[in-house]
């Protein structure tokens, strides 16, 4: 059968339905008029999509305002509206940080000026380089609008797809408003990353500006990477549904663009210092969310740093203590003895072997460490219980 | 026995869907109130624009309207009756203005059970095994804080959801009725109205609103007014 002799199929119809579409989708998107950027101190007018979507995240921050999980310490706090300032005097004011303890890595920006800065990335970043490309990244985001750009970049192409559903149902060829819908929800996600790429972008050139290492930032995605392949986690959704670009990839383009940078400041003591006072709650919290193979290897990047290595080591021990596998108490019981060769050991983990020797008997040991754990620790909260282990009567007394 | 009511409950909110009239489902705690009261009101109020795909855009400007008309309807109707409305003033002190603050988030919380475990759908399904039969909900003492600070006996809660479809929306459920013989889906009107004994913190009335998509205009007074009233419909005060 030739070409020519083939009767119109419903298929036929489709694939002219589909190229229609595809070609008024590019003749669509080039209709949006670009966005300027927001002005310092701006509010979007009264009538807009913006005021809109400002007003929801205003509701939303009032609510964040009042959380639990806020870290309101004040020196804390200072440091990182300090930073955002050196990256930019002029924005730094609109911007709203709260610090949220949480052991996730991520931060996060709102329209409205709201940032988040979740504690597990405080924890992982290694100096103040790394932390001040994040907040500019995220600044990047306020700046460029792009809560609204996605907005509206979601409707306009929920829109045409509605338009190609309707016709293509209409037309008997329902699959192409299938099509149609993976299309733009592909399409959607891309836009999201285009988004990341830029703030990526415009955060290295801010932190440059500001005197910091440029080549900083690509060791942060590099060591999540890391982390993750070392937990044999997936490093992310299919790209396909990914609303960020790739960790890797992401390391990859800073890398290239910090290429012709000399170093310049990391304030790495300055940023351990200010954290120093924070990181038990920071492991402890990372503790909490069980995923027992990326803080082993955190803790493990934390120790070959050379941060508070008798605390980390602690939490190391607790990291054995709670996973509780096979030859996990020898691992913590070592950890702990790590721990009580540094200074900066907590009282904590005295407790903490007096309790494995208790569990394994060797009463004698079990008590020494007690001891001294009541004696480092003379208002502890559960004196009255370590003192019950030693009473007379009791195995260890 | 449950599916006739469940379909009784249905017919009555589909009825009320199509014909654009309100259903207001109420409940009471037993006791009773005092003439003469002081109140606290307190508005939640968003207006949406549906799109042309049935995303709703949230409108600051249409929000700002609604919330004010309802706010004068609540305030007119709260003095017609001889009770006192007291503006909230936030407290100067930090720590206060904190405990108050989780006050209202508890009882966002309380109302949420509400609407769910007692009022909602599933015909009583998602009912919880201690509060069946009597109405026994509250934000807790408290709430006392606020009737000291404020010298307030109540505190009303009114939450509104609404929204109107943008001419795109229009255009496409008509030729999307046109083509296929349905409408696609509008907007609502929802919302709750709560009471709250600022000495015990108890909810002591609750109020759900459905209303149809050809609800009275939210953004117009006569339309505000009508929503306000339809909330505070069997309020006890």
């Amino acid at each position: 059968m030739t070409y020519a002799a083939r009767p119109p199929s419903a298929a036929g119809r489709g694939n002219r339905l589909l190229r229609c579409v595809l070609l008024l989708a590019l003749v669509g998107s080039g209709c949006q008029t670009p966005l300027a950027d927001l002005k310092p101190g701006e509010r979007p007018p009264p009538g807009s999509v913006e005021a809109g979507l400002w007003m929801q995240m205003d509701k939303v921050e009032a609510k964040l305002e009042s959380s639990g999980r806020i870290v309101r310490d004040r020196e804390l706090n200072d440091y990182v509206k300090a930073i955002l300032c050196r990256l930019s005097p002029e924005y730094c004011e609109s911007i709203r940080v709260y610090l949220v303890e949480t052991p996730y890595f991520n931060a996060t920006m709102r329209p409205n000026g709201t940032m988040e800065l979740w504690t597990g990335l405080m924890l992982r970043a290694q100096n103040e380089a790394q932390l001040a490309f994040v907040l500019a990244h995220e600044l990047a985001h306020y700046t460029r609008r792009h809560t609204l750009k996605r907005w509206q970049d979601v409707k306009f192409k929920s829109n045409g797809v509605l338009f190609v559903q309707v016709l293509s149902a209409a037309a008997g060829v329902g699959y192409v408003g299938n099509l149609a819908a993976l299309a733009a929800s592909a399409s959607i996600f891309a836009f999201s990353r285009a988004q990341e790429s830029e703030a990526d972008a415009i955060a290295l050139e801010m932190i440059r500006n500001a005197g910091y290492d440029t080549r900083e930032p690509s060791k942060l995605w590099t060591s999540l990477v890391d982390e993750l392949e070392y937990a044999e986690e997936d490093s992310g959704t299919f790209i396909f549904f990914a609303t960020h670009p790739r960790a890797d990839d992401r390391a990859d383009v800073l890398l290239e663009l910090a290429a012709n940078d000399e170093p310049a400041a990391r304030e790495r003591d300055r940023f351990l210092s200010v954290l120093q006072p924070h990181r038990a709650t920071m492991l402890r919290s990372e503790l909490r969310a069980r995923r027992f193979d990326r803080s082993e290897w955190l803790f493990g990047r934390l120790l070959e740093a050379g941060v508070a290595t008798g605390e980390v080591e602690f939490y190391r021990g607790e990291l054995y203590r709670t996973r509780g596998e096979e030859g996990d108490e020898a691992l913590a019981l070592q950890a702990y003895g790590e721990a009580l060769r540094s200074e900066d050991c907590p009282p904590d983990a005295y407790r903490a072997i007096g309790l494995i020797y208790r569990s394994r008997a060797e009463h004698g040991r079990a008590r020494e460490f007690f001891e001294r754990y009541l004696e480092l620790v003379p208002d502890a909260v559960d004196r009255k219980m370590i003192e019950s282990y030693l009473e007379p009567g009791e195995p260890s007394s | 026995m449950r599916q006739p009511t469940i379909a009784l409950a249905l017919t009555v909110v589909l009825t009320a869907v199509l014909t654009g009239c309100a259903v207001t489902n109420h409940l009471e705690r037993d006791g009773s109130v005092s003439s003469q009261a002081r109140v606290l009101v307190f508005t939640d109020v968003e207006i949406s624009q549906m799109t042309a795909s049935g995303l709703l855009e949230p409108r600051a400007e249409w929000t700002q309207a609604a919330e004010g008309f309802v706010r004068t309807s609540v305030a007119a109707s709260l003095a017609r009756d001889g009770h006192a409305e007291v503006v909230y003033e936030e407290p100067v002190d930090a720590d206060t203005a904190y405990e108050e603050t989780q006050t209202f988030k508890l009882h966002d919380k309380v109302s949420e059970s509400i609407l769910v475990h007692r009022m909602g759908g599933g015909g009583g399904r998602l009912l919880l095994p201690t509060v069946q039969k009597s109405f026994d909900w509250s934000v807790g003492t408290q709430a006392q804080s606020l009737k000291r600070r404020l010298g307030a006996d109540y505190a009303l809660f009114v939450y509104l959801r609404d929204g109107y479809q943008s001419a795109g929306r229009v255009a496409t459920s008509l030729i999307f009725a046109a083509l296929f013989g349905a409408a696609l889906p509008a907007p609502q009107q929802t919302g709750y109205a709560s009471l709250v004994d600022l000495e015990t913190g108890d909810v002591i009335w609750f109020n759900h609103l459905v209303t149809g998509a050809n609800s009275d205009d939210v953004r117009t007074s006569a339309g505000g007014a009508r929503a306000a009233q339809n909330l505070l419909d069997g309020l006890p005060l």
